[in-house]
């Protein structure tokens, strides 16, 4: 699963915005579109967060990497596919939202009319933005020893899912307020998810993790093991560590967050965050993609926090989505017919949502009043569009739509206006998520985990406001 | 099924005629001297990282197949074409032509035309199951040349 992105600044989006006035007046006596003055400022503030050095893609920083690849450029921008933003416009309105305007787009195009020209760099102004920034962290992990690393298996089969456990830094209970994921080779390392898991949990992951050759252990669905669901494994945790096998909910996985290509560091909401215990331990889990650079080892990496003592409203990530899609094998509750789409959809009320809530905030106060700071769609390379929407009634409000799916840009969609409901509203409000799906092959297509099988997911942080 | 079939083969776009230098310094190819035969485009370019697992997809898919398999670079220029993964193998697509020809390619896409000249699959980005499985299952069809029967 990947994912992205809360907070990062939406900084004056409007101060990198050309206006055609000061251009003209900087501009050569024939009025020619330039690099240095038009496109440059655009570039930096809309691209470079992945299109820099040490970022996920090649670099457009310079006028040098942009004319090896400028008529690529105006393409891509011309036919509005980059910068990426799968949100459909005019349902919501999104922090960081990159999208450029029809103007900024015609510069581009001007740009290439006029023969790509290089304009005067000396005089060029400061992109004034960043879309992404590093978080003020206070605490940092590293995700390996210092002389360990991990090298995936670069067999035919390139994905590899790889949990790695990590002392938790924090002893007392805290509220993460801001998570930056830093990963070590770009080239192999397609997301990561990090996880909290209580204390009394983490033993036995350590344990799985010793028996398990290489540094980490294999694990695809969460933090805790594949190797878990054989029941001859699980009998014998269940005899060393008979806690964890108690089914009361406080022996679980904790998404506290994740990053994806493109990301850094990410702010929750002001006065947000979510609530983990002290003690236990760090896991995260990386998707590794071998398929770029077979061999590769993975040696470096780390996850920045910070952290409060307390916030306003505590918050969780929601996963929302209907367990036995992901049993589709056995149940076979989501099937894509060959040569055929097929559309699955699943809502919880907002009283349900509010109740999973308490259990993740650990705080039981009764609810009074609940807020939907993001949607995040998440589906498999069959995806064809996706929704996440709430009903009361016969009102339906779209929270986020990606009319065009495509499992490269993947990232949470912060809601500048978030959706707020008071505790008579909870029960009559449903939110859903709904996934339509294209399959152009001859073999049917199951719900389940793997990368060959699909998912429908929307992931969406939730803030409660618990009644003093 | 057959009917489904028909009709989708006349909905089927045709491939416009194009030229492509080679990065090799053979002579140009030209869209005629393929009429009658099925191949597989992949439109690349040297600084895109994820062409090359793009390629190793459908190679894999064309393996056990007589389709002739075309990269085709859409870099600035045809040196720069050379240095892709295709090599001097390459082909370029000068001005991006044929790009513009087919509706704006972006890289990495492949297009699958079959002995007819017609696009039987178009497939951009991403290369996962669902794109691999959607060009074999095109690979599949019988008017594509390979002798195959119509499933």
């Amino acid at each position: 699963m990947k994912h992205a992105v809360w907070g990062v600044l939406a900084v004056a989006l409007a101060a990198s915005a050309c206006s055609k006035t000061k251009h003209e007046s900087r501009r050569s006596p024939v009025n020619a579109v330039t690099y240095a003055q038009d496109v440059k400022p655009l570039l930096d503030s809309r691209c470079a967060g992945c299109h820099a050095d040490g970022q996920l893609a090649f670099p457009l920083t310079s006028f040098d990497e942009v004319k090896t690849k400028q008529s690529a450029v105006v393409a891509a921008v011309s036919q509005k596919r980059m910068p990426v933003w799968l949100a459909a416009a005019g349902k919501q309105a999104y922090h960081d939202d990159p999208t450029l305007s029809a103007d900024e787009i015609a510069l581009f195009q001007k740009w290439a009319d006029g023969g790509y020209q290089r304009g005067d760099e000396a005089q060029a102004k400061p992109a004034g933005l960043a879309l992404l920034r590093d978080l003020d962290a206070d605490a940092v992990v590293p995700m390996f020893a210092p002389g360990t690393s991990y090298t995936p298996p670069s067999g035919e089969r390139k994905d590899v899912y790889r949990c790695f456990v990590l002392d938790w830094p924090y002893a007392e209970r805290r509220f993460i307020t801001g998570l930056q994921a830093v990963p070590g080779n770009k080239k192999i390392v397609h997301h990561l998810v990090a996880y909290h898991v209580p204390a009394n949990a983490a033993p036995m992951l350590r344990a799985l993790d010793a028996e398990e050759e290489d540094q980490g252990y294999t694990c695809f669905g969460g933090a805790f093991p594949d190797r878990l669901r054989d029941p001859e494994v699980a009998k014998r945790m269940q005899g060393r560590f008979p806690d964890v096998f108690k089914e009361d909910n406080k022996n679980q996985e904790l998404w506290i967050g994740h990053w994806a290509p493109g990301m850094r560091g990410n702010e929750l909401p002001a006065g947000t965050g979510i609530a983990v215990d002290g003690g236990g331990a760090l896991v995260i889990q990386v998707h590794y993609y071998t398929g770029n650079a077979p061999g590769d080892s993975d040696s470096a990496g780390e996850l920045r926090l910070k952290t409060a003592d307390k916030v306003d409203a505590p918050g969780f990530i929601l996963q929302l989505s209907k367990n036995e899609w992901l049993s589709s094998k056995r149940n076979r509750s989501m099937v894509i017919a060959p040569h055929s789409e097929a559309t699955f959809t699943h809502g919880m009320t907002l009283a349900q949502v509010a109740e999973e809530g308490q259990w993740a905030t650990g705080d039981d106060r009764p609810v009074e009043r609940l807020s939907i700071q993001s949607a995040n769609l998440h589906m498999h390379s069959y995806g064809k569009s996706a929704q996440a929407f709430l009903t009361t009634g016969e009102t339906k409000e779209v929270l986020l739509d990606i009319p065009s799916w495509d499992l490269r840009w993947q990232r949470d969609y912060e809601l500048v206006s978030p959706k707020t409901f008071e505790a008579k509203d909870l029960e009559n409000t449903t939110l859903s998520v709904q996934c339509t799906y294209a399959n152009k092959t001859d073999h049917e297509v199951l719900g389940g985990v793997s990368s060959d099988e699909e998912m429908c997911f929307d992931f969406a942080f939730v803030t409660l406001n618990g009644k003093p | 099924m057959l009917g489904t079939l028909l009709t989708a083969a006349l909905a089927l776009a045709a491939m416009p005629a194009f030229q492509l230098e080679s990065a090799g310094g053979a002579a140009p190819l030209r869209s005629s001297a393929l009429a009658g035969k099925p191949y597989v485009l992949q439109f690349f370019a040297s600084w895109c990282t994820s062409c090359a697992s793009v390629k190793d997809g459908v190679a894999a898919a064309l393996a056990a197949s007589p389709v002739r398999y075309l990269p085709v670079s859409l870099d600035e220029d045809v040196a720069s074409a050379a240095r892709g993964f295709a090599g001097k193998d390459a082909w370029f697509d000068a001005d991006r032509a044929l790009a513009t020809a087919l509706g704006d390619v972006a890289v990495p896409t492949v297009v699958v035309v079959d002995a007819a000249g017609r696009i039987r699959a178009r497939i951009a980005g991403h290369f996962g199951a669902a794109q691999r499985g959607e060009l074999e299952s095109a690979l599949r069809l019988s008017p594509l040349g390979t002798e195959g029967a119509v499933p």
